[in-house]
């Protein structure tokens, strides 16, 4: 699969990059940790791997499910055996505050980070919360907006897209290829189609991404025109989608659908040719982490070749690396472009998106 | 020095004023610590990085025109589940307690258990029960030829109602712990003098309730006034937003409007401190002793033709508030697809294997019963030494009224709100209780504060002190008196409470969300995580577990003291 990423969509600087540019760029650029990272067990590391074994464990805070968190990290344990890797589950808001607290009262817990939400990795990188690491697993990552600026604070571990999913059985004929086949649509009329509130991330970067492609009206009149309803989970939203309670998901997230989609619902996911708005669960080191060269080898692990494999199995998230396919039975074509927003300038665009979902919501 | 300061605090105040006072400290620290960090958050008006200024601002911002819907949204909310829930938990208690139906038993354990899951359980089942067009009862209507939904749940009484089974839960624990003490020779006197049977419960029972009545009534409209599960869940297709689903919203924004999430929090003690108030008032130089020297025998008020009726009315409550969305929960536990009944395809044990499998659910099964035996045992010690405080102690009166209204904060911000100032609080206490189930334990003792004090003052309320006062007069001990008159009188009231605070405890989400660490992990997050990122089915599962394991400590506590008392 070809995976393309379309960064800053209301500039005129897109940047498109083919598979396999991006390794070249990076290698240029780039400074790892070390110079000469060491090799083991199929990836490479800078992080004193002695020193990791004896601190003996490695906490990782994230907002993924915990079974697949831990399924990830019991690919790690089974590697490094000598390391126990505990994770803890929270919403990336709750998060966000647990680790600032921590911080600030010498109770750091956690060792490795990660949240669903850029803007809040920016804002711990500029509060020193995490700390630099460039870990030589980045060789491998496309450079564009799934790492922090500069790199080596807060890296993406997976790509989280969505896209329209609609359920195959109550759809009918014709069912949408595009975004702009949504507007107007009479059948998701009337309280039938889905999206998530203001506090979903996912939301933040398919309106800005969206906005920026076809204009503000496409959400404050098209899909205003729907009387669209909001939820906080996906797991409400497909629900509704399966039971039939909806027509669509206009804010669709793929993983989850996927998950639906092994469970046998009847869900089918879009993938537009105009592109899938993407936003990234971003991983990072914590600079005052307990077990700090576990917590660079935990990282080492989840952003290379063979850890991304394995987030994309368990987690069914699409990997930012050039040289990971994407998950299996996503139903992807070959070439898939994703629209990653510049999360640099969204914080500047909150206040619009807020003011904007209350129009598109009826509120 | 030192010692002239002791000497003369000795010579000033008594053991019995100085241990008083001590629990006030200790009250003090547990409550009014967070809340001095909330409160701090709520007048911060500069942003987290620039120095420290204050104002208004965000309390300014309390009453916006959204903000203003959110909050009467949520007085409608707790306005009407309390006036389902009152009037069900009372007349359950009464018929479980004081009547001579079958089956008491099996419907007091029944009665109780909505109240020892998370209300995001309860939600979830009626969801599935109940939603407009996907919930079981609307699919059944429809293959039967109904038109559109037969019930709506997402509406703002559905919404309500799901409350109220919750509520009614606990004010049927509530009430029924007093009920247990009630004297029948008042109600038997009230029928010699010729009063009927419904006479004798408005005019006698019910003014004797008193106490047990307002408390549940204050606890079940400030449980409403917080209500989040329900609201977030079912209120998600009309829009019905609460103060705390906003609160959700606001510190899950960026930046995170921490500020007027804790100035929307903590207004709801301008609505909760009048309310407390007329309580206390209205408790005031009351006498509501029916636990005295005398001898009595507990019987049953014999129901004669209405024993039917009084029995299918249980039979129909327990039915459709325990029965029906528990089985619900067990169904949807089966499922790959919560929403898919008519297939053959969907019913799996798959989740039961998941959540097995897991090493870490099981550390958090038995971290969750540890802090609920802990939680409930301290706290009923702890509670009860502040009843004590505030009825009994030698203390000025003022002191005791300070208490009491110390005691019930934690009930009035909601405890989305609460859980960031425990947060901020106790991780700038010295010493490292974080991350540890030390941290959970106190979050929990200060939360359930407001529970555990009402539910032991409403069970000391019947108590008459004149049997203190024999004891005294005979020459007894304090301890002695306590261990052979005191504690055997109000044991079942005692039991009950206990049994209130352990299920409190295991079912605790708001605190612990933000407070577990890697190896303090409890249930509830869990059913949550379950519920946002993997699906109903398997936050069913976890909730059917918890459940499970509940009533299995309960019975395994139940058949020891049994043992042992009676």
């Amino acid at each position: 699969m070809k995976v393309s990423f379309t960064t800053g969509i209301a500039a005129s600087a897109v940047s498109l990059l083919a598979a396999g540019m991006a390794g070249t760029a990076f290698a240029q650029d780039a400074k790892p940790a070390c110079e000469t990272p060491t090799e083991l067990q199929g990836f490479l590391t800078c992080a004193d791997v002695e020193a990791a074994k004896k601190e003996g464990a490695v906490v990782l805070y994230a907002p993924a499910g915990q079974a697949q968190q831990l399924a990830v990290l019991n690919e790690f344990n089974k590697l490094f055996p000598e390391i126990k890797a505990q994770s803890v589950w929270a919403q990336t808001g709750a998060l966000f505050a647990k680790v600032e607290q921590e911080v600030n009262t010498n109770n750091t817990l956690v060792d490795t980070l990660v949240l669903s939400d850029p803007t809040l990795l920016n804002d711990l990188q500029k509060k020193e919360v995490l700390t630099e690491y460039v870990s030589p697993a980045l060789a491998g990552y496309a450079d564009v907006n799934v790492q922090s600026k500069p790199k080596g604070y807060w890296t993406s571990w997976g790509l989280v897209a969505t896209t329209i999913v609609y359920n195959t059985d109550t759809i009918g004929e014709n069912p949408p290829k595009s975004w702009k086949d949504l507007a107007g649509d009479e059948r998701f009329k009337g309280r039938k189609a889905s999206l998530k509130n203001t506090t979903s991330g996912l939301q933040f970067a398919q309106w800005a991404t969206l906005a920026d492609l076809y204009g503000p009206e496409f959400w404050t009149q098209g899909i205003a025109g729907l009387q669209p309803v909001a939820f906080d989970s996906f797991t409400q939203q497909f629900d509704r989608l399966v039971g039939g309670t909806d027509m669509v998901a206009i804010n669709g997230q793929i993983s989850g659908a996927m998950q639906y989609i092994e469970k046998g619902a009847p869900l089918t996911i879009l993938y537009p040719e105009d592109g899938v708005p993407a936003t990234l669960e971003g991983v990072g080191v914590v600079k005052s982490a307990p077990h700090p060269q576990a917590a660079r080898l935990l990282v080492d692990f989840l952003l290379s070749k063979q850890g991304q494999e394995t987030i994309v199995k368990e987690m069914h998230y699409f990997s930012p690396r050039t040289d990971v396919a994407a998950p299996a039975n996503s139903g992807a074509p070959e070439s898939v472009k994703f629209l990653v927003p510049d999360w640099e300038k969204m914080g500047d665009r909150r206040k619009t998106f807020e003011a904007d979902w209350q129009k598109v919501l009826g509120q | 020095m030192r010692q002239a300061f002791f000497n003369r605090l000795k010579g000033e105040l008594s053991a019995q004023q100085l241990t008083a006072y001590a629990a006030l400290l200790v009250v003090v620290l547990l409550v009014a610590y967070p809340m001095v960090y909330l409160i701090e958050v709520a007048l911060r008006v500069s942003a987290p990085n620039e120095p420290a200024r204050y104002g208004l601002d965000n309390f300014s911002l309390v009453f916006s025109p959204r903000n203003i819907d959110t909050i009467l949204n949520t007085i409608q909310l707790a306005v009407i589940s309390t006036a389902i829930a009152i009037p069900c938990g009372f007349l359950a208690a009464w018929i479980i307690y004081r009547t001579d139906i079958p089956g008491k038993r099996f419907f007091e354990r029944l009665f109780v258990l909505p109240y020892y899951v998370t209300p995001l359980v309860p939600a979830l089942a009626w969801l599935a029960l109940a939603a407009p067009q996907s919930g079981l009862i609307n699919q059944i209507a429809t293959r039967l030829g109904h038109d559109g939904p037969l019930v709506n749940i997402s509406s703002l009484t559905g919404i309500a109602i799901v409350m109220a089974f919750t509520g009614g839960a606990v004010a049927f624990a509530i009430m029924g712990a007093a009920m247990q003490l009630l004297n029948p020779a008042l109600e038997e006197c009230s029928q010699v003098f010729g009063a009927s049977k419904r006479q004798t419960l408005w005019r006698v029972t019910i003014p004797l309730m008193r106490p047990a009545l307002l408390s549940a009534t204050i606890f079940v409209f400030a449980e409403g006034l917080g209500a989040f599960a329900e609201p977030l869940i079912l209120g998600a297709t009309d829009n019905i937003q609460t103060i705390s689903t906003r609160i959700y919203i606001l510190a899950g924004s960026y930046p995170p409007a921490y500020g007027e999430a804790a100035a929307l929090g903590i207004s709801l003690l301008f609505i909760i401190v009048p309310l407390m108030f007329v309580y206390f008032r209205l408790l005031k130089n009351r006498d509501f002793a029916t636990v005295t020297g005398k001898a009595y025998r507990m019987a049953s008020i014999e129901t004669g033709r209405s024993r039917a009726g009084l029995f299918t009315l249980v039979l129909v409550y327990g039915f459709v508030a325990v029965i029906l969305p528990v089985l619900m929960l067990v169904i949807n536990s089966f499922q790959r697809l919560s929403t898919i009944y008519f297939s053959t395809k969907v019913w799996t044990l798959d989740n039961y294997v998941q959540v097995f499998k897991s090493a870490d659910h099981w550390n958090s099964i038995v971290n969750s019963l540890i802090l609920g035996v802990t939680t409930a045992t301290t706290g009923l010690l702890l509670m009860g030494f502040v009843v004590w405080v505030i009825y009994r102690s030698p203390l000025p009166p003022r002191v005791g009224r300070f208490i009491e209204y110390v005691v019930m904060v934690p009930v009035a911000i909601p405890r989305l709100v609460f859980a960031f100032g425990l947060l901020w609080a106790w991780l700038q206490f010295p010493g490292k209780m974080y991350g540890t189930l030390w941290l959970l334990w106190l979050a929990y003792l200060t939360v359930f504060l407001p529970l555990g004090v009402r539910t032991i003052a409403s069970v000391v309320f019947q108590l008459d002190k004149s049997l203190e006062e024999a004891a005294k007069v005979t020459g007894a001990s304090r301890f002695y008196h306590l261990r052979t008159i005191t504690v055997p009188l109000l044991k079942p009231g005692l039991i009950a409470a206990w049994i209130l605070l352990f299920i409190v405890s295991v079912r605790e989400l708001g605190s612990s969300i933000l407070l577990i660490g890697p190896n303090s992990k409890v249930i509830s997050p869990s059913i949550v995580e379950a519920y946002q990122v993997i699906g109903r089915e398997q936050a069913a599962t976890l909730a059917v577990i918890q459940l499970a394991v509940l009533l299995l400590a309960l019975m395994v506590m139940l058949r020891f003291t049994r043992r042992e008392t009676f």
